[in-house]
């Protein structure tokens, strides 16, 4: 089991993830719906990845893959913007389009939290 | 020959009185007015006065002279950039003086020959209509740049535009997708998912027409909340100022206020033909931070029991506005069911 932090500024969305987290065993932090409070939670919770959307409200969630990076936390975005709307720093990360194909978040939350589940 | 312009009006300097008649004579065929004036005058301001193509400088003097240098100076220093054509009997003293001149220039020996007159003017006026055309081809390009800027800028937006309801129409796929998901997924039979589908899907709709009907501008709190009472709207008081939510949250909480209905239509307060419900709201501070705090009051409903398991109402409220452990979203108090949301600054619209 690992502990996913999701951050969406949909409360609908960040709950499909949520259940689908529980769904494959993993344990759901957050979810954050803002910047600031993504933020909190990376500061202050263990967390082994997370999955972000890149809009959230006025703001991005560059700020918050930044910290995540830093901190050496796997991550993938998920997005309704193509993969062109990226910063060329995180293009090379993990994407999950919205909306979802299952198979997909499963097989990304699966290679998220591999190094976790490891230990 | 044909005349290079019917409207030339031509301006000598210095034509002796005894030559004006020769003067007007000779140009009849290229100009329509010949006037005269004296480089004693400032013949710059009267040759841009009558918009002469061309200045004919006469430099011989009355008993046919040398002209006098400083009064030609004067001459022209104020004829400047406009085209001269100088005339003197001498060839050679025009020709000396042309470089003196700082405009595009010319001459003619005195007496004029028309035609070498005509072809001579012509010329400068041919000059004259050019840079006319040059000018206007200038404008006409600048015109064209400033709407081709404009257009780009126009097309910029609309490209941007179009970009974003793609990503809102994604997202309200993605939405859709979790509703069902856990509409079907609740444990109930295919009827009860059914209907509780359609009633979710209507109150999107509802939230989606009310977010778009304002260009995504968001939805006035309580238009909200009428809406989404509905039938139940005569048992239910509503109260609280005027607030705007942002666009991107009228969907969720549309959703909110539905599931809060339905399920006091369904179990709670408004099962009862006694029970009534109380929806308020109100700013308040908490630290540094404002909220503001939605309540939903059940009172004079059945016996309120806790359900088993967190559905899909209650998982939404606790996502959507989660108050964190210590103030919880929800109450099932004896007296009635209770839930208190607490919205952020930034789901608020600002005026």
């Amino acid at each position: 089991m690992a502990r996913v932090l999701v951050v969406d500024d949909e409360a609908l969305i960040a709950m499909m993830l949520s259940d689908l987290l529980t769904e494959y065993g993993h344990e759901t932090v957050g979810p954050a719906h803002s910047e600031a409070q993504a933020l909190e939670l990376v500061a202050s919770k263990a967390i082994d990845a997370a999955i972000l959307d890149v809009t959230l409200g006025d703001h991005d969630c560059f700020a918050v893959a930044q910290a995540l990076g830093e901190r050496g936390i796997p991550f993938a975005f998920a997005t309704g913007h193509g993969i062109h709307a990226m910063p060329d720093a995180f293009r090379e990360r993990m994407t999950v389009s919205k909306p979802f194909d299952f198979e997909v978040v499963k097989q990304i939350v699966d290679e998220l939290v591999a190094p976790a589940t490891q230990l | 020959m044909t005349r290079p312009e019917a409207g030339a009006d031509l301006l000598v300097v210095d034509a002796p009185a005894a030559c004006q008649a020769d003067y007007q004579k000779s140009l009849a065929d290229v100009a329509r007015s010949v006037s005269f004036a004296n480089s004693g005058e400032d013949v710059g301001r009267v040759a841009r006065e009558r918009s002469s193509p061309v200045v004919l400088v006469h430099l011989d003097g009355p008993d046919g002279a040398n002209p006098d240098p400083a009064r030609l100076m004067r001459a022209l220093r104020g004829l400047s950039d406009l085209p001269v054509i100088f005339v003197s009997q001498e060839v050679s003293q025009a020709l000396s003086l042309l470089s003196r001149h700082s405009g595009p220039f010319d001459y003619l020996a005195w007496p004029i020959v028309p035609e070498l007159a005509g072809a001579k003017i012509g010329t400068f006026l041919g000059l004259r209509r050019a840079a006319e055309k040059h000018a206007e081809l200038e404008r006409e390009r600048d015109r064209l740049a400033d709407a081709l800027e404009s257009e780009k800028r126009r097309t910029d937006t609309l490209v941007a535009l179009a970009g974003e309801h793609v990503h809102r129409g994604k997202n309200l796929l993605a939405i859709i997708q979790s509703i069902s998901l856990r509409t079907v997924s609740d444990g109930r039979s295919i009827a009860d998912a059914r209907s509780a589908l359609i009633g979710r899907l209507r109150a999107i709709a509802r939230a989606y027409h009310m977010a778009t009907a304002t260009g995504h501008a968001g939805a006035e709190l309580h238009e909200i909340v009428e809406a989404e009472l509905g039938e139940a709207a005569h048992r239910i008081v509503a109260s609280g100022p005027s607030v705007r939510l942002k666009g991107g949250m009228v969907q969720t909480f549309t959703l909110v206020i539905h599931e809060l209905t339905a399920n006091a239509l369904a179990y709670g307060a408004l099962s009862t033909p006694v029970g009534s419900v109380a929806i308020g709201w109100t700013f308040f501070d908490c630290g540094e931070e404002s909220y503001l705090e939605v309540d939903w009051t059940e009172r004079n409903g059945p016996p309120v029991v806790s359900p088993e398991r967190q559905g899909f109402g209650l998982s939404l409220v606790a996502t959507f506005a989660g108050t964190g452990a210590e103030f919880p979203n929800v109450s099932f108090d004896p007296s009635g069911f209770v839930c208190r949301l607490r919205l952020s600054q930034d789901m608020i619209a600002a005026d």
